[in-house]
């Protein structure tokens, strides 16, 4: 018997806690949090302590799979290999690159997204790659990097204890960052304000010394109105103002539009806690901004997101410690998968395709002409397979089928490409239209690197053999490549990817796999190997040179509730279970604490339709109807109602919208829909 | 081993020792750390014995810790300015102690650690299940009634090694909940953790009856 303790990173949420999966002879019979570990502690969240309960799940997919007259048939790899690699030449030839479209994937490893993105542009010549940070926070790239230059959270989870006050909007830590939200009652104990503004009090809250009940898709309004409050009282930095940024006088301009009333009345907060808000944020020495789904989900996701970012410019909370613009991403490595350029703009390093000086460089290490064109976003992607203009798809690790919005128009267009395959860990709801279903390795089977949330590239260790004949995305990317004989798709391990990653990113070229073995780690930009990492940013200036104020109107949410559809629906998660549930549905523990979605009602609007805890209720927006159990709530404010995204059989994605999308990031609007509510009999 | 000689140093059970839990001497004994061996699980394989200071002091598993600890409670013993949690506890008002513990609870995420770590932990006894006491999908959980029944879990097991508390994402002190539930009966217990219903009441305290003589420390109980 062989026991042994492998250190690696949690595949769940970007906290990127470690942990020791603990093996017995290729078994994963528990885990162990790492006490050493930074960010972690020796701590874990409900999801991360069952990290390893889904590995040898016996519905794990073990061989390649094809559909032959609509049910799926196991071949080899060999078979399955030359046949996907034939027919994407063939659309290829017959349609052009541009008919395909790649899904990378946020769960999979920065190599592994590297390998894709080079797969996509210099073997099938399309920039039509992008993951599922289009849906979570591709206006935070946009907007950051607007303001900014970085499209990254500015400052580090250890850092949290330090400051003076956290303003978190938009954001459910308990549920979705449990350990970041450790890391701030930590702060909250040792003193620090707390401000939570969100239609949900979410657990946070409790501990909140002002709780803000916004109305979703109004914060530009209260953000302009915050920054009244705050110039208005001299509580601007106004050397920071002047020595690190530009655009302040258009924005002063601006913001003057927004007095106490007006913004009360948009975002249905009491003008007094919008006072006092601005006046706590602005007077703490050090303030950190915390944000998530709640800001970005939004056709207006970029401005909010700007509107963020004047808030700490003109506090001058930025480039110092304990202070900053803090977005907490969701998946494991959505960091990493963007660093990696796994989006249809930029390559890595955030350079754009259509810079040609970027393209030259690319160019010439991997010895291929690259398409100069911006291509299709994920939504777009969809989008153009229902009109029939997308032909073929690859979808790595990725389930749309739940998690994209307007799933009855999702499906239809992924029914109506010709070509599908799916790389997966399981059959997913995507899985099961696709022509081809190749089998992956978990996180626990391979090795590579995930990028977490405060920017730090952490290893992930292979623990045990992949199940069957699954093997790790990198390996089946290289395989497809190869058989479209491409060069440059001759690795032997997800190191030597890593290199070739270094060459052409500054800010990983510093990063080596020898130094996160020794224990080191390490935040990017970190650009040569002596570099101890860079834990906060912007600290001497901003990547594009001055920070720039940016003087943002309140634009309505597309669908606001009539008399048809009265109420706004909002969606997230819930801690037990993550985003389409293909994996912690199939954990017996999670499943058992919380075996399927509810509606979260306020209890007065409950009383009126005479709805009570435990009834089913169907719930329509314009575009499809779901039924779930509802759950009678305090802790929603009146005319909103909540469904967490995780469950296919009350899939809320049925009724959101994919049609109106934030014009920069080309984000849906998940956080806004209109719905009716009735009580099923 | 000779359970008298017990000093609770905790070398036999891997204790966790650091600022939250400090041994304290009272009445010129180590009063909270005390080693209870199941006898029904135990297999004789000595370990215990070989780590113990009391049993082996030519050479203990763990020196510098046992050494450190009596040192310690030493010093401890000569300033009383300095009370340990579970001595502020004891001097709180039952109104004090209830929202100290309210505070606390609140905190929970329940990511289920303090199971998931315990190195006791069985299923526990029907009358004493979660599902039967508390909602499910609630974070926080409400309040005490999770937090108890985890503890009278193990009553009958728990070693005080504290991982309960060390894996704890925010910082719960949950082995001076280990500490109350393991050395003070249960009508003591829910006047230093106030707040729980008379129903679960009852049950806890005809499961405590059940295991009494399986649970010694009990009557070590300042």
């Amino acid at each position: 018997m062989r026991f042994d303790m492998i250190l690696t990173t949690c595949p769940f949420c970007g906290t990127g806690c470690n942990l020791y999966l603990e093996v017995v002879d290729n078994e994963i019979v528990g885990v162990s949090p790492a006490k050493e570990h930074p960010v972690s502690r020796g701590r874990l969240c409900v999801l991360g302590r069952n990290a390893h309960r889904f590995v040898s799940h016996p519905e794990r997919l073990k061989k390649p799979l094809k559909k032959v007259n609509g049910k799926f048939v196991e071949i080899n790899w060999n078979e399955a290999i030359k046949e996907i690699a034939s027919r994407l030449q063939h659309v290829k030839e017959s349609y052009g690159p541009d008919a395909i479209g790649i899904l990378s994937s946020a769960k999979c490893t920065n190599e592994e997204n590297y390998l894709m993105m080079k797969f996509a542009r210099a073997v099938i010549g399309t920039n039509n790659i992008d993951h599922c940070a289009r849906l979570c926070h591709s206006s935070t790239v946009s907007g950051l990097a607007a303001s900014f230059g970085a499209g990254a959270m500015t400052n580090s989870i250890p850092e949290i204890p330090d400051t003076d006050c956290m303003l978190i909007t938009g954001s459910n830590p308990t549920s979705q960052h449990p350990i970041i939200s450790a890391w701030m009652m930590e702060a909250k104990e040792r003193g620090a304000k707390l401000i939570v503004i969100d239609p949900r009090k979410v657990p946070i809250s409790q501990f909140a010394d002002l709780y803000l009940p916004i109305k979703p898709g109004t914060n530009i309004a209260l953000f302009n109105g915050i920054a009244k409050v705050i110039i208005d009282r001299n509580l601007a930095d106004m050397d920071f103002v002047s020595s690190r940024t530009e655009g302040f006088d258009e924005f002063i301009e601006k913001v003057r539009d927004f007095d106490l009333n007006t913004v009360s009345e948009v975002t249905g907060v009491d003008p007094k806690l919008i006072e006092e808000a601005a006046l706590m944020y602005g007077s703490s020495e050090k303030a950190m901004i915390f944000y998530a789904m709640g800001i970005t989900q939004h056709i207006s996701g970029t401005d909010n997101v700007r509107t963020i970012a004047n808030l700490a410019m003109l506090t001058g909370n930025v480039g110092r410690p304990s202070t900053g613009v803090n977005p907490l991403r969701g998946q494991n490595n959505v960091q990493g998968a963007c660093d990696m350029g796994a989006l249809p703009n930029v390559l890595t390093r955030y350079r754009p395709v259509t810079d040609e000086l970027a393209r030259k460089e690319f160019e010439a290490l991997w010895g291929v002409t690259l398409p100069p064109n911006v291509g299709l976003t994920l939504t777009e992607m969809t989008n153009a397979a229902y009109e029939g203009n997308l032909k073929a798809m690859l979808i790595m690790g990725e389930n749309p089928a739940v998690t994209d919005p307007n799933l009855n128009h999702v499906k239809a267009g992924l029914r109506n490409l010709e070509f599908l395959v799916v790389i997966d860990i399981f059959l997913t709801e995507t899985a099961q239209l696709a022509d081809f279903v190749l089998p992956a390795a978990t996180f626990a089977e391979k090795n590579g690197t995930f990028t977490n949330t405060d920017r730090r590239v952490q290893l992930v260790n292979k623990a045990v053999d992949p199940v069957g004949e699954a093997r790790a995305d990198w390996e089946i990317i290289c395989m497809l490549a190869n058989a479209m004989t491409s060069n440059g798709f001759d690795f032997s391990s997800p190191e030597e990817i890593m290199k070739e990653i270094r060459e052409v990113t500054p800010q990983y070229r510093g990063i080596t796999y020898e130094r996160l073995r020794k224990g080191e780690s390490l935040q990017w930009p970190c650009p040569d190997e002596t570099h101890p990492g860079t834990p906060y940013l912007h600290k001497d200036g901003f990547p594009r040179g001055k920070g720039k104020f940016f003087a943002v109107d309140h634009k309505e949410a597309h669908e606001l509730p009539d008399e048809n559809y009265p109420f706004i629906l909002t969606t997230g998660r819930v801690p037990f279970h993550w985003h389409s549930g293909s994996v912690t549905r199939r954990i017996e523990s999670l499943n058992k604490e919380v075996p399927t979605g509810t509606v979260d009602i306020n209890e007065e609007d409950a009383k009126i339709l005479g709805i009570h805890d435990g009834d089913v209720v169907s719930i329509s927006s314009r575009r499809g109807t779901i039924k779930v159990q509802a759950r009678i709530s305090k802790a929603i404010k009146k005319g909103i109602v909540f469904v967490p995204m995780h469950f296919v059989e009350c899939a809320v994605n049925e009724l959101t919208d994919n049609k109106y999308l934030d014009p920069i990031a080309k984000i849906p609007e998940l956080k806004v829909t209109a719905v009716n509510l009735r009580k099923e009999n | 081993m000779d359970i008298e000689k017990c000093t609770g140093c905790g070398d036999c059970s891997g204790v966790l020792i650091n600022e939250y839990h400090k041994p304290k001497e009272k009445d010129g004994l180590l009063w909270v750390d005390r080693i209870h061996i199941d006898e029904a699980a135990c297999i004789h394989c000595g370990e215990c014995v070989r780590a113990c200071l009391s049993e082996n002091p030519e050479a203990p598993a763990m020196t510098n810790i046992s050494f450190n600890r009596i040192k310690e409670a030493l010093n401890e013993a000569a300033s009383v300015e300095n009370p340990s949690l579970l001595q502020e506890i004891l001097r709180m008002s039952v109104n004090e102690r209830m929202n100290f513990w309210e505070e606390q609870f609140k905190k929970c995420i329940k990511c289920y650690g303090c199971i998931e770590m315990c190195p006791v932990y069985l299923e526990p006894p029907e009358e004493l299940a979660f599902d039967r006491w508390v909602r499910k999908a609630e974070i926080p959980p409400q309040y005490p009634a999770f937090h108890l029944l985890r503890a009278y879990h193990v009553l009958d097991t728990c070693v005080l090694c504290g991982e309960c508390e060390s894996t704890c994402p925010v910082r719960i002190p949950l082995k001076t909940l280990q500490d109350i539930t393991q050395y003070f009966p249960p009508e003591r217990v829910f006047d230093l953790v106030p707040g729980l219903n008379d129903e679960l009441k009852n049950v806890i305290k005809n499961f405590a009856t059940k295991v009494r003589n399986q649970v010694r420390r009990m009557d070590y109980a300042v």
